[in-house]
C-alpha cells in the first residue's frame, strides 16, 4: 500500500480536523436530513456525533474518498481530542452517544486499538451515552470483545454480497476472513453479553453496510445476503449507502445510484425482519434485470396474492395483519388487541393508513370491490 | 418506567380505588406540587390515609387489580398503559374526573385507552401524544448552559414535563448537578450528590444560583456543534421534507441552538461573508 499524492497539511486547527474527518463520514449518512441519529430504546430519536478517527487510510477501496491513492488533506484526531469533543457536545446535550469510524491507519490493529483507546478513555471518565464503533476489516478477535466491553454497538461493513465483488471493491481486504469472519465474532459476543445482560448497558444486534450501485451486483443479491446474515449471524440493522462518485477515485466516471433504491432496500429489510417476511415473498418486486421497482413493496406483494385477500381484520391473526399494505407492526398489535375494529374511523385513529389498507380487508364482512373484481 | 413516573401512577391509581370504594368522597388534586394545598385539612386526612393504604401495593398490583380483564397482561401493554395515565396528568387540560370516567370505560381492560371510541378517549389519547412529544422533543433540543459542578437550563414547557425532564437529563450526566429553572419554581437534579434521598427535589433558586461557579466556555461547545452540523451535508442528497419532520419547527422555541439549527434546515448551511473571502475560509 503506498501513500500516493497525499497532501499533507501540519497546521490545522482542532476545528478545521474536526470538519475534515465529520465530512469524512457523512457518505455513509443513509438519511439526509440533520446529523446521523439513531433511535433510542424508547423510540426517542438521538443525535450521535459521527467522526473519523483519521482520514489517512493505507486501503485502496475503490469508492472511498479517503482511499490511500486519493490526493485530499489527511489528518487526524487523537483518543484524547475525541473524548473532548464528545464531552463538549453531550454536557451541551447536542448529542447523545458517538458513532467513531476510521480509515485504516496502517493496519486494522493499530486502527482497532486506537478506536479502542478513545471509547475506554470516555467509559473511564464516566461517560454514559452511547457508542457505536465501526469495526475495521480484519481486526483481531481480542480487540473486537475489548471493543464489545465499552461500546453500545459494534459491526463491521460487509460492502457488498461475494468474494469477488469484494476484490473487486476493496484490494487488501479477504471478504471471508475480513468481513464474514468478524460478523460471525460479533454474533457471538453480542449472544453471550445479553445472556448476562451486559451490566444493564443497552447493547445493539449484529449491523452492517452494503455499498448500493457501485459494481453491476443486482438488487436481488444484496436482497438475498441481508436475508443470508440474518439467518446465519443475526444481522437485525442493514444500512445501505447509495453509491456517489468520488473525484480522483477510479469509479469517479460510473453513474450514481438513484436515492430511491436505498429507500426500497430499506422497506425490504424491514419486512424480512420485522413483518415476518420471506425472501421468496419478493418475487413480484424485482425487474427483468433483478434490481427493485421504485414502488411500494408491500403493496406489490399484497397484489401479487391474491388468494390471500381480502382478510377479515377482526379474526385475522398477527401475521396476517403484518401482510397487509398499512399496517405496521404496532398498529397490527394494536388492532390484535383492541376489542374489535367498528368502522374505518376506528381504523384511522389507530394511525392505519386506511386508503392503502382498504383493498385488502373486510370489515363486519364488507369489503371494497374494486373495478377489476367487478369485471372478473 | 422510571421513578417519577411510578409515583405519578401510583398516586392515580390508588386514588381512583379510593374513589371506587368511597363513593361520596371527595376527589381532590391528587397530581402536582401543590395540589393538596388547595384542599381543606378533613380530605387531606381522607385522602392520605386512602393514599397510605394503597401505598403498600406496588404499582403493577394496582394496575392489575383495576385492569384485571386482560388475561395476557403482556409487558407491551401494562408499561404503556402506565405510560399513558402518566403523561395523560401531565397534561395542561387534562381532569381527573374524565381520567377516572375513561379507566372506568376500560372495564378492565386497559388497551381500550389505546382504541377509544369516544370523543373523550380521543381527546385523551392525542393528550399523551402531546406530552410524549413534547418531553421527547426537550430530551433533543433543550441546551443548558455548562458549569464545572452543574447543568443549568431555563424552560418553559407548555405541560408538567419539567420533573421528568430534570430527571431525564440527572440520569444523563448523573456526576453532576442538573438545576432547572421553571416559570414558577427551581428543580435540583442528582440532590443524592448533596446527600438527598431522591433524585429530583424543588429546590430555592438562589441555591442553584450559587452552585454556578466556573463556566465551561459553551461557546466553545456552540461553535464546534456548527462546524460538526454544517459538515454533516451533501447538499445534492438532502432530504428537506424529513429534515423538518426531525426538527419540526416548535423545536425552535426550547433552545437558541436548536433556534439555529432549524434555520439551517429551511435555507441551507452555507454562509458566505466578508471573512470567507478575507481569509479564504471554509476551503474544507
Amino acid at each position: 500500500m503506498n501513500s500516493g499524492s497525499n497532501k499533507f497539511e501540519h497546521y490545522l486547527t482542532l476545528k478545521e480536523r474536526i470538519s475534515i474527518l465529520s465530512a469524512g463520514t457523512k457518505y455513509d449518512n443513509c438519511n439526509q436530513s440533520s446529523v446521523c441519529h439513531a433511535f433510542g430504546p424508547d423510540g426517542r430519536c438521538i443525535q450521535l456525533y459521527k467522526t473519523l478517527l483519521s482520514n489517512n487510510c493505507s486501503a485502496e477501496c475503490i469508492f472511498c474518498p479517503n482511499r490511500s491513492q486519493r490526493s485530499a488533506v489527511k489528518t487526524s484526531l487523537e483518543p484524547k481530542e475525541i473524548a473532548k469533543v464528545t464531552w463538549s457536545l453531550y454536557r451541551k446535550n447536542t448529542i447523545e452517544g458517538l458513532f467513531l469510524s476510521s480509515g485504516i491507519l496502517g493496519d486494522p490493529e493499530n486502527t482497532s486499538y486506537k478506536q479502542l483507546e478513545v471509547v475506554k478513555l470516555l467509559r473511564d471518565e464516566g461517560f454514559k451515552g452511547y457508542i457505536h464503533v465501526r469495526i475495521m476489516p480484519g481486526s483481531p478477535k481480542y480487540l473486537l470483545a475489548e471493543i464489545s466491553e465499552h461500546a453500545n454497538k459494534f459491526g463491521v461493513n460487509a460492502e457488498t454480497t461475494s468474494s469477488l465483488n469484494y476484490s473487486q471493491l476493496c484490494p487488501n481486504f479477504d471478504y471471508k476472513n475480513d468481513i464474514l469472519k468478524r460478523l460471525k465474532w460479533t454474533q457471538k459476543i453480542i449472544d453471550q453479553k445479553r445472556k448476562t445482560n451486559y451490566m444493564n448497558r443497552t447493547i445493539g444486534a449484529n449491523d452492517t453496510q452494503f455499498v448500493v450501485g457501485a459494481l453491476d451486483e443486482t438488487d436481488k443479491e444484496i436482497v438475498t445476503t441481508m436475508s443470508d446474515f440474518m439467518k446465519k449471524y443475526g444481522l437485525r440493522r442493514p444500512y445501505f449507502m447509495s453509491f456517489d462518485p468520488v473525484p480522483n477515485t477510479p469509479l469517479e466516471n460510473n453513474y450514481p445510484s438513484p436515492k430511491w433504491k436505498e429507500l426500497r432496500l430499506y422497506q425490504l429489510s424491514y419486512l424480512l425482519k420485522d413483518y415476518n417476511f420471506n425472501l421468496h415473498d419478493f418475487d413480484p418486486i424485482f425487474d427483468e434485470h433483478n434490481n427493485v421497482k421504485n414502488l411500494d413493496p408491500k403493496e406489490l406483494i399484497a397484489q401479487n396474492k391474491p388468494e390471500y385477500f381480502p382478510i377479515d381484520i377482526n379474526n385475522a391473526t398477527l401475521n396476517e395483519l403484518l401482510m397487509i399494505p398499512g399496517i405496521g407492526p404496532i398498529t397490527a398489535k394494536k388492532i390484535f388487541y383492541s376489542q374489535g375494529i367498528g368502522c374505518e374511523a376506528d381504523l384511522k385513529r389507530l394511525g392505519i393508513s386506511v386508503t392503502r389498507a382498504r383493498p385488502y380487508i373486510t370489515l363486519n364482512g364488507q369489503s371494497q370491490t374494486s373495478l377489476k373484481s367487478f369485471m372478473g | 418506567m422510571n421513578e417519577i413516573d411510578e409515583l405519578y401512577v401510583r398516586e392515580v391509581l390508588g386514588a381512583y380505588l379510593e374513589f371506587k370504594i368511597h363513593h361520596h368522597s371527595k376527589l381532590i388534586d391528587f397530581a402536582g406540587f401543590d395540589g393538596l394545598n388547595k384542599s381543606n385539612e378533613d380530605e387531606i386526612i381522607e385522602y392520605k390515609q386512602g393514599k397510605q393504604y394503597w401505598n403498600e401495593l406496588r404499582t403493577d398490583q394496582l394496575a392489575k387489580i383495576i385492569f384485571n380483564k386482560n388475561i395476557d397482561f403482556t409487558p407491551y401493554f401494562y408499561n404503556d398503559i402506565l405510560q399513558y395515565i402518566s403523561c395523560i396528568v401531565r397534561h395542561k387540560s387534562y381532569s381527573q374526573f374524565e381520567l377516572f370516567h375513561l379507566i372506568d370505560e376500560c372495564y378492565g381492560a386497559g388497551e381500550v385507552l389505546f382504541t377509544p371510541s369516544s370523543k373523550l378517549g380521543n381527546r385523551y389519547l392525542r393528550f399523551m401524544k402531546e406530552v410524549k412529544s413534547e418531553l421527547h422533543r426537550m430530551c433533543m433540543f433543550v441546551r443548558p448552559e455548562v458549569y464545572e459542578k452543574i447543568l443549568v437550563v431555563e424552560i418553559k414547557p407548555t405541560h408538567k414535563n419539567e420533573k421528568h425532564f430534570c430527571y431525564w437529563l440527572s440520569k444523563k450526566n448523573p456526576d453532576l448537578l442538573v438545576g432547572i429553572k421553571h416559570l414558577s419554581y427551581s428543580l435540583l437534579g442528582n440532590a443524592q450528590l448533596l446527600g438527598f434521598n431522591e433524585t429530583v427535589i424543588i429546590a430555592n433558586s438562589n441555591i442553584i444560583a450559587e452552585l454556578k461557579n466556573n463556566k465551561v466556555s459553551s461557546l466553545e461547545a456552540e461553535e464546534i456543534w456548527d462546524v460538526y452540523y454544517n459538515s454533516q451535508f451533501i447538499n445534492s442528497r438532502r432530504n428537506k421534507q424529513y429534515a423538518k419532520q426531525m426538527q419540526p419547527k416548535y423545536s425552535s422555541k426550547f433552545s437558541k441552538m436548536a433556534k439555529k439549527d432549524r434555520y439551517k434546515v429551511e435555507k441551507s448551511t452555507h454562509s458566505v461573508t466578508l471573512d470567507f473571502f478575507c481569509n479564504n475560509k471554509g476551503k474544507f
